[in-house]
């Protein structure tokens, strides 16, 4: 049982993680609202929901690691989400219809910037091994 | 530590039999640099062409810029760490061919922006129109996956631009700059009067192509590290990252910083120029809180006055340059701040996706999703297949002329958080 949960859309990161996974249907602006009910309810945020050079309108995934916390409001990590949620809701939808590959990549991406998350777990949250071959769901 | 920089004044590229310069034209053999720059059983091909300020050329997608470097006296090679040893780098004299640029492209992954135009009005938007570039594409083998992919380019245009840097060696310079910081006591009572200036210099390490590299190791890795200015001319810091390319920094920006340019030429005049200190912009918030609170402590240990802090990148990195600026603010410490800004197609939106009444001295090098249309060019050196999927344009941005309509942040160094760009205010 793991005191973490990463929030996404992404197949790969699924994959890889799929123990401690909270999927989420939809885009990264649902992935956001999810993050933001979360946080209402006193999780505590881990991983910057604005990961990443590619813009939330621009690539299709997001995963964001949060803790599994119920309490208080995080004011901090409450602060972080709605100021993501702002930036995408202010920028227009780039995404569009993309190749196979194109969204092999857009994922790699994405499971890249959530590994490096990972490997840098503050102290008190359960580490967690990434599923063998978990992630070869596009060969990345 | 004591650096002369020997400018050799690059007007003209050519490919020839031997590569060498010769009043101010670099001369190529193509073959051998290719040879050079593919000298990895990861590539399959290395192809070199010359793209040069004026001409109807496109190149896409950039993955870096590096200017070719030798060294000529003090330890080490360029781009410690990666061409040669971890000798400590930033001393003696090293030759620059200054005007000359190698370019890479290659192909990571699929929506890879990255636009240098050598004319038109994309010219206008990035430094790189005006050097005389050499473009090497990298194909690498068959079943390379992104990340060797990308280390596989990276490396492939350090061998390049430490080939071409050797033809420096013998060429008489046409300038000498001399750049020195001592260290910190002496440097302190040198200019004692003046205000002792430090640089908080950020680099985005947030993952796979958005890494950047300081003696050969990943500094999402570090905790913030004092770096002597000259260390960077000499190519400590090596680019891994070219993800919406107007506010990376390309391997040629770390090793011209205009802001340690400026410093310089500032220091002992108004200021007393003690230093950088390199910090990283990770993807946790308790990395973020880690290193700048280690960052402000440096700031305050070194004993500055004033800090200068650059950003690179948007989003994510905002909050550590927020989180830098309050606790070093905190401290009594004066900083200024350079940022680029994301304030939608209109200008009219909030700039950045944090702020904070501290960041009352602040540099803006302009808009990134400012809208611009490009025109078609008559040759597109790179992958011109990519033009249709860029992160930072949209379904139809690809005009059916060739030309490309969107905003600036596809076009390499438009809006660099380090003043390597071309954007400028001007009073009305």
């Amino acid at each position: 049982m793991s005191n973490f949960r990463i929030f996404t859309n992404n197949p790969s990161v699924a994959g890889a993680y799929g123990a401690i996974v909270q999927p989420i249907d939809g885009g990264v602006g649902q992935v956001f609202n999810a993050v933001r009910d979360a946080v209402h309810l006193g999780a505590e945020l881990i991983s910057h929901p604005l990961s990443g050079s590619l813009k939330p309108n621009e690539s299709p995934f997001k995963s964001v690691l949060l803790s599994t916390t119920r309490g208080p409001v995080q004011r901090a990590s409450l602060t972080v989400i709605e100021d993501a949620a702002a930036v995408f809701e202010r920028l227009p939808i780039k995404a569009r219809l993309y190749s196979t590959q194109v969204m092999a990549d857009f994922e790699c991406v994405d499971l890249d910037l959530t590994r490096q998350a990972m490997r840098s777990l503050p102290a008190g949250f359960h580490t967690y091994a990434e599923t063998e071959g978990g992630a070869d769901r596009h060969d990345i | 530590m004591r650096l002369e920089i020997g400018d050799i004044i690059i007007k003209d590229i050519q490919f020839a039999d031997t590569t060498c310069v010769k009043q101010g034209v670099l001369y190529i053999n193509r073959q051998e640099l290719a040879e050079a720059a593919g000298a990895d059983e990861r590539i399959k091909s290395v192809e070199v062409f010359l793209a040069r300020p004026g001409e109807s050329v496109r190149i896409l997608p950039v993955k870096d810029v590096i200017e070719p470097r030798v060294k000529i006296d003090g330890a080490g090679c360029i781009f410690p760490g990666f061409m040669g040893g971890v000798e400590q780098a930033g001393e003696g004299r090293t030759h620059a061919l200054k005007g000359a640029a190698v370019v890479t492209t290659g192909k990571i992954v699929g929506f890879q922006e990255g636009i240098i135009d050598m004319t038109g009005l994309g010219a206008d938007y990035t430094p790189f129109s005006k050097t005389q570039n050499v473009v090497v594409k990298v194909e690498p083998v068959e079943g390379i996956k992104q990340h060797e992919h990308e280390v596989v380019v990276r490396l492939a245009g350090l061998r390049a631009a430490n080939y071409l840097g050797m033809a420096g060696k013998t060429a008489e310079p046409d300038a000498i700059r001399v750049f020195e910081t001592k260290p910190l006591l002496e440097q302190a009572s040198q200019f004692k009067d003046l205000p002792k200036v430090l640089y908080v210099y950020m680099l985005q390490t947030q993952g796979l192509l958005h890494n950047t590299y300081y003696y050969g190791v990943d500094v999402k890795q570090i905790v913030p590290t004092f770096m002597y200015p000259t260390e960077a001319m000499d190519g400590a810091i090596i680019s891994g990252n070219c993800v919406s390319a107007c506010d990376k920094n390309p391997t040629f920006a770390h090793q011209n910083n205009p802001v340690i340019e400026d410093l310089y030429a500032q220091h002992g005049k108004q200021l007393n120029f003690i230093g950088c200190i390199i910090t990283n912009e990770n993807v946790t918030l308790a990395d973020k809180e880690r290193s700048s609170n280690m960052t402000a402590k440096l700031v305050q240990y070194l004993g500055a006055d004033a800090v200068i802090i650059s950003e690179e990148g948007f989003g994510n990195p905002d909050a550590d340059l927020v989180m830098n600026c309050n606790k070093i603010e905190k401290l009594g410490i004066k900083t200024v701040l350079i940022t680029d800004e994301y304030a939608g197609q209109d200008g009219g939106s909030q700039s950045l996706a944090d702020s904070t009444p501290s960041g009352d001295a602040c540099v803006s090098a302009g808009n990134a999703n400012m809208v611009i249309t490009l025109p078609p060019m008559a040759q597109v050196i790179g992958y011109p297949e990519v033009a249709n999927v860029i992160a930072g344009g949209w379904e139809g941005s690809l005009l059916p002329d060739g030309g490309i309509r969107a905003e600036i942040q596809v076009i390499t160094g438009a809006t660099n958080e380090l003043g390597l760009h071309t954007l400028t205010t001007k009073a009305v």
